[in-house]
């Protein structure tokens, strides 16, 4: 028995940890740990929310103090594991490597000093980083098994339940949630409690309660890594849910893309059985819920309720016009609430600490925190939760640790195609629904992508709509033919080839787009163009007059070799059409007549003697 | 019950009722698409759009339920601006032709597909009434028009085009012939009268429709015999004057007067005309030239000044154009009331075709104006057109069409043309491709896009391939000009056909099809002809022989 | 003017598996994607016949299958190659040269057609995906079940052949 201060050690394992390499780091540090015989947990946590940092081996000391190393491969998951075992010696070996690994260690606080990102707010508030997230959903992410339900029990969890079932009529539990604040994560923003109140109203006594995890917003990954990382909250929430509009089943209709959050949530929708959180009689009460999980099969439109409950029915995704609600008439025609997995995931926190608590966090109408899926033009990458209110430029710079050496922050992309582009020099715009919605973006699910200057805003606006056209369901005239007539300008943009009247044309079809389609896909399509077109009008006009000011689109660019060339030859053996003869020891020149623009002899170049015109 | 206010009028109306059922009820026609009355709303084509009180955005009136205090407007800007978006972007995405080219290439707008498929089914009394319908003069200008229909035949595509004007000439004068010639039906008399100056192709084309419509109609003619350019301006070998003599009297025998000898302005003012009849048309051509007969070639004047005596016109109270006189493109009104100018005198020198039309168009016109209802012209038609074919199209063409090559020597030698079997008659008219929508007279999206003035080059983006399927025995889909509307869908559905229609694919490539490719008549082999009757658009249409072919 | 015929399978296509399926989803309307995703994982793609036999052994009809079918992205009609290339369009990707690592792939692998997804090899078949939830790892791909992140065109590409040389071609 070696000495030792370790209780455990937690390796991040959720899609991004595995995609990094974390499978092998985990071996590795299982068999070290064997072979040192240091007995503590190692266990396959989900994701902190570094996603950058990935594979990222957490020590967790007996004093739960905790050591994060972020990069690791397996030697070095095996060398920390050694050195935790070294009696004693440990502050001085940590010490001694962390110079050596000072890009390696991340986060720890008590033994080295250094503190190169304190991304997780308990660690962050005892570095003296206090104020800039706060984790109610996100709380477990990273900290706990999520195949283990017992952690999570350790955890509070089930005790919102409990008091539920034990303490509160249905209604009380609506109140509370009302009283909360509570506001659909989805995107919507329709209060929560409001929704499930108008379905307990319903005469009908038959009801469903629905969790949408059909995050289809590209660049949003929230859903994923909660239900990856910590999947009782969300059952514990629906269970609630369940038990506020009285409903005896419910679905989570989850993509089928994320097969690790699938296999999860199946797992632990099963030891709840076992433990008696869910099936009949819960926790001895007569209260009774059955939970299925419904796989997407590929449809972003089914994140709209309607077209998810016709895709459970076994449909084609295609949305109904409201009204009826779901909540008055849904799945079989029965009274349904669906809601959000971040939704579900605050609900057990809000139980437990009190609706004051939570409405104590953020601004005056959006209340509580938001994750967010922070990503793009950053140095830090991830997911994160802040309070309802905090700026986007504290999200940009302190968190995502601001743009790259030599880059601007040009804007940030929220909320997806629904959302918009909001420009830097709005960046102390509270996060929050109202504020988003009036720059023309909206709250979104939370995807936020951060563009710097070298994004083309015509480009990032055609990729929206390209996404949009695709994914419409091809029901409403607007939305099916009226997107793909957007496309079709921003196209011809793109190419160099618009026409002077397209911006207009542009802005009308928008506007009609907006107003007239059926469901939310359509209504919110427009958002990425709007905005990009108020806020940045004029790379509209240089395209009309044939110029990307970000040198982005391809046919208004051209390659061209520089004096620096060292005459490598590199670039002509990269080039996949030939558009470059290889002439050692001499500047190369580019057949622009040839050339695809496709990047490579530029990504190759060593001397950096390639340059886009 | 609800009670709910629609263009500010009230009325209460069950609860669960739609704003669509309740506007109806009032009266107020709010237009649709994709909703049938027995099937559930699809909300699908938003041509039923409302402004809602206190709503974001438009609501499709079909689905939305009324509610108590609910203030619904159907009929303001936003919702009319919202309606002719949503037709032109249907229409965007529409390959086809709502006409066949060569209709639209005729100046009279001959209906061509139509006679010709008479020809083939072997009525050829039909086939003369549907030509007379917008040729007065079938025989005459079978033999001296320039064709302009043929030039603009897709059957060019594949060989040769249709021999359309020997066809029509061959109707004619098969019908002349005839012991029984076609005579048309006349409306009954308005007891008013019409005076139509000039009996030249125009004048005889105004007052032949004029008299349908149950006017009286007299021609004031300079000449000493009707025929105007036709007669003193085109060699009789190339058109006999027996030809051109029997279809004027068939004119004449509707109860037309002629007033030969009579020169405007000479014998007779303008004003004593207005004295005497409700209006006058003016067909009197290029009056100064009819000396410079020599220059005519093929009906029209060729090269040349024309010097119009400009003198004429302001004596008329006319005001002068650069080509003569100045007439509304439209309705062929001039400045002055009550009068109405036909051929020549408005465009200058042209082809016997166009004065034809213009003496149709001034019928209309003034008919309008005799009935007190607005002078507006021809009802507007929104034509989508396909222009070029592909190479694919045109092998879709191919794949349906009677592959013969010309049955009947080209009408370049008269005398060779004129002596054509019945035989070679009909296996040229079954060449014809038959290119006109099947829906060309029913397509409500046809119908709504004149109506909200849609336009369908609003919106341009890379055309989708026209597509033809023919393989059911009944009905033809073609379905690019499909709008996805679902009545169809829900029609097959409802009726529990097994195979029945869906929607393949989604976004904007959704198509709706069978399911597996299967054919057309194994997935309705109940509903296809329901279907038809309820498809919106020419997607669905009924094969030409099943047609009514009113024209 | 016969439209061309169904076209012929190439192998029979084994139904008992289908019939399992059914057995283990059910047969109801709401069994319908369960049971093509279930189809889809047994043949990687989905047989018209497997399909027309469910319509027979179950309540869900021709034209539901036919339009759900075709409805979700996740679903093939046509054979794919041994290995799945799935290359993410997500935003970060998107902004970080997604459209390039396509392109290379593509032009790699000698795929010109813009309907054809699949190699001459029939070896791999590329797929553009919305989004694969890896943003920090932008551009990436998965390569069936491995995860592949801060691509570039010619790392793409790279990685391509190594999974070629891995399976013997």
């Amino acid at each position: 028995m070696s000495d030792h201060n370790v209780k455990e050690i937690r390796v991040g394992l959720a899609t991004c940890g595995i995609a990094s390499g974390g499978r092998p780091v985990h071996e590795a540090v299982h068999e070290a740990a064997r072979r040192h015989g240091l007995h503590v947990p190692v266990k396959a946590v989900g994701c902190s929310g570094l996603c950058h940092q990935e594979p990222i081996v957490e020590v967790v000391s007996t004093d739960g103090r905790r050591q994060v190393f972020g990069g690791v491969r397996p030697a070095e998951a095996r060398r920390i594991v050694r050195d935790c075992v070294t009696p004693r010696g440990m502050v001085g070996k940590a010490m001694a490597w962390a110079g050596r690994m000072a890009d390696l260690l991340l986060s720890d606080e008590a033994w080295v000093s250094v503190k190169p990102f304190a991304a997780h707010p308990e660690s962050a508030t005892e570095a003296g980083q206090a104020g800039e997230q706060k984790l109610i959903v996100l709380e477990n992410c990273g900290q706990i098994d999520p195949l283990c339900i017992d952690e999570y029990l350790a955890r509070g969890g089930y005790a919102a339940l409990r008091r539920c079932v034990a303490d509160m009529t249905p209604q009380q539990v609506i109140d509370a949630v009302t009283q909360s604040g509570l506001r659909g994560r989805g995107g919507g923003g329709y209060p929560t409690g409001l929704k499930w109140a108008t379905a307990r109203s319903q005469q009908d006594s038959t009801r469903y309660v629905v969790c949408n995890a059909d995050e289809g917003d590209p660049g949003a990954f929230m859903d994923r890594l909660v239900l990856e990382s910590d999947p009782q909250r969300v059952i514990e929430g629906m269970a609630i849910a369940a038990y506020a509009i009285g409903a005896a089943e419910g679905y989570i209709y989850i993509r089928a893309e994320y097969p690790l959050a699938v296999r999860v949530l199946r797992e632990a929708i099963a030891q709840a059985e076992r433990a008696g959180y869910l099936g009949q009689g819960i926790l001895g009460t007569g209260f009774s819920l059955r939970l299925h999980v419904m796989e997407g099969a590929g449809a972003f439109v089914c994140g709209e309720e309607t077209a998810l409950m016709a895709s459970i029915m076994g449909r084609r995704g295609m949305p109904r016009f409201r009204p009826p609600y779901p909540a008055e008439s849904g799945l079989w025609g029965k009274p349904t609430s669906v809601n959000n997995v971040e939704t579900f995931a605050c609900v057990p926190w809000i139980v437990r600490h009190g609706s004051a608590a939570f409405a104590a966090i953020g601004t005056e109408r959006s209340k509580g925190t938001k994750v967010f899926a922070l990503a793009g033009r950053i140095r830090r990458g991830g997911l994160i939760e802040v309070p309802m209110g905090t700026t986007i430029r504290d999200v940009v710079e302190n968190i995502g640790g601001g743009m790259h050496e030599g880059r601007r922050f040009k804007a940030v992309q929220i909320g997806g195609p629904s959302g918009g582009c909001i420009p830097a020099s709005m960046a102390d715009l509270p996060i929050d629904y109202e504020a988003l919605t009036r720059t023309g973006a909206i709250m979104g699910s939370g995807g936020l992508v951060v563009l710097d200057d070298s994004d083309c805003m015509v480009d990032i606006a055609r990729f929206f709509l390209e996404f949009t056209e695709k994914e419409s369901c091809g029901k409403c005239t607007f939305c099916r033919v009226g997107t793909r007539r957007m496309l079709d300008i921003l196209e011809r943009l793109c190419d160099g080839k618009g026409h002077p009247e397209d911006l207009d044309d542009l802005e009308m079809l928008c506007d009609q787009v907006r107003h007239t389609s059926l469901c939310g896909l359509g209504r919110t399509a427009p958002n990425p163009v709007l905005t990009t077109l108020r806020y940045f009008r004029d790379e509209y006009e240089a395209h009309l007059q044939g110029r990307c000011p970000a040198r982005k689109c391809k046919a208004l660019i051209a390659y061209r070799v520089t004096d620096t060339c060292i005459g490598c030859t590199r670039c002509a053996q990269r080039c996949p059409v030939q558009a470059i003869q290889p002439t050692p020891y001499e500047q190369h020149t580019i057949d622009a007549e040839k050339c695809i623009r496709c990047g490579m002899c530029k990504a190759g170049c060593p001397a950096d003697a390639i340059v886009v015109e | 019950m609800p009670r709910l206010t629609i263009d500010n009028r009230s009325i209460d109306v069950p609860p669960g009722t739609t704003v669509l059922e309740a506007a109806r009820r009032l009266g107020i026609d709010i237009p649709t698409l994709c909703h049938l009355d027995g099937l559930q709303p699809h909300t699908s084509c938003f041509m039923c759009v409302v402004e809602i009180e206190g709503q974001a955005g438009l609501k499709p009136s079909c689905a939305m339920p009324v509610a108590e205090g609910m203030v619904v407007r159907t009929q303001s800007d936003v919702v009319m601006r919202a309606r002719r978006t949503a037709l032109e972007l249907l229409l965007s995405d529409h390959p086809g032709d709502c006409v066949a080219p060569c209709s639209l290439a005729c100046p009279a707008h001959l209906k061509v597909a139509d006679f010709v498929a008479a020809i083939v089914a072997g009525d050829n009394r039909r086939a003369a009434g549907i030509v007379r319908r917008r040729l007065p003069l079938p025989a005459s200008l079978g033999r001296v028009c320039p064709r302009f229909c043929e030039r603009a035949c897709r059957r060019k595509e594949l060989d040769e085009a249709v021999n359309i004007r020997d066809l029509h000439r061959w109707v004619a004068d098969k019908d002349l012939a005839s012991s029984d010639p076609h005579r048309p039906d006349g409306a009954t008399e308005s007891g008013k009268s019409v005076a139509v100056v000039g009996a030249g192709p125009a004048g005889l084309s105004a007052a032949y429709y004029l008299r349908q419509m149950g006017h009286a109609c007299t021609l004031y003619e300079a000449q000493p015999q009707a025929g105007g350019l036709y007669r003193c301006g085109i060699d009789a070998r190339r058109l006999p004057r027996d030809v051109l003599d029997a279809e004027i009297a068939a004119i004449l025998g509707l109860g037309v007067q002629l007033r030969s000898g009579v020169r405007l302005g000479r014998d007779v003012s303008l004003d004593d005309l207005l004295a005497r009849h409700n209006a006058v048309v003016l067909a009197i051509g290029t009056q100064t030239a009819m000396d410079q007969a020599a220059f005519y070639a093929e009906g029209r004047l060729a090269g040349g000044e024309v010097r119009y005596d400009f003198s004429l016109l302001n004596a008329l109270g006319l005001q002068p154009s650069r080509r003569g006189v100045q007439a509304d493109r439209a309705t062929l009104a001039t400045g002055r009331a009550g009068v109405f100018a036909a051929g020549n005198v408005v465009t200058g020198p042209n082809y016997g075709v166009h004065a034809v039309a213009s003496g149709r168009r001034a019928a209309v016109a003034v008919d309008q104006f005799l009935r007190g209802a607005d002078v507006v012209g021809d009802p507007a038609h929104v034509n989508v057109l396909m222009r070029d074919l592909s190479g694919d199209e045109v092998a879709v063409l191919r794949a349906h069409a009677d592959p013969s090559p010309r049955g009947m020597p080209d009408s370049g030698n008269p005398a060779a043309a004129a002596t054509a079997s019945d035989t070679e008659v009909r296996a040229e008219a079954g060449r014809c491709l038959d290119c006109d929508c099947g829906k060309r007279d029913t397509c409500a999206l046809r119908q709504l896009a004149a109506r909200y003035g849609a336009s369908p080059t609003r919106y341009h983006g890379p055309r989708r391939p026209f597509e033809r399927d023919a393989t059911h025995p009944d009905i033809v889909f073609e379905s690019g000009k499909c709008i996805q509307c679902g009545r169809c869908v829900r029609i097959a559905e409802q009726d529990r056909e097994t195979l029945g229609l869906t929607f393949i694919g989604r976004g904007f490539s959704v198509r709706t099809a069978a399911p597996f490719s299967s054919e057309l008549s194994e997935a309705l082999r109940r509903t296809a002809r329901r279907c038809v009757e309820h498809c919106p658009t020419g997607a669905l249409s009924l094969k030409r022989a099943l047609r009514d072919s009113g024209g | 003017m016969t439209k061309a015929k169904r076209q012929p399978v190439d192998e029979p296509i084994d139904l008992a598996a289908v019939d399992n399926i059914v057995r283990r989803t059910g047969t109801t309307a709401d069994a319908a994607i369960p049971i093509l995703q279930a189809i889809q994982s047994h043949f990687r793609y989905l047989p018209q016949e497997a399909l027309e036999h469910v319509c027979r052994t179950t309540e869900i009809t021709a034209a539901q299958i036919a339009g759900v079918s075709t409805f979700y992205s996740q679903f093939r009609h046509k054979p794919v190659g041994r290995h799945m290339v799935r290359v993410c369009h997500g935003t970060a990707c998107h902004v970080a040269g997604a459209p390039l690592i396509t392109e290379a792939l593509r032009r790699h692998l000698g795929i010109d057609d813009d309907h054809e997804d699949t190699d001459a090899d029939r070896l791999f078949t590329i797929e553009k995906v919305p989004c694969l939830g890896c943003c920090s790892l932008a551009p990436c791909m998965t390569i069936d079940d491995v995860t592949y992140g801060k691509l570039t065109p010619h790392k793409a590409t790279m990685i391509i052949d190594k999974v070629r040389k891995e399976s013997g071609r």
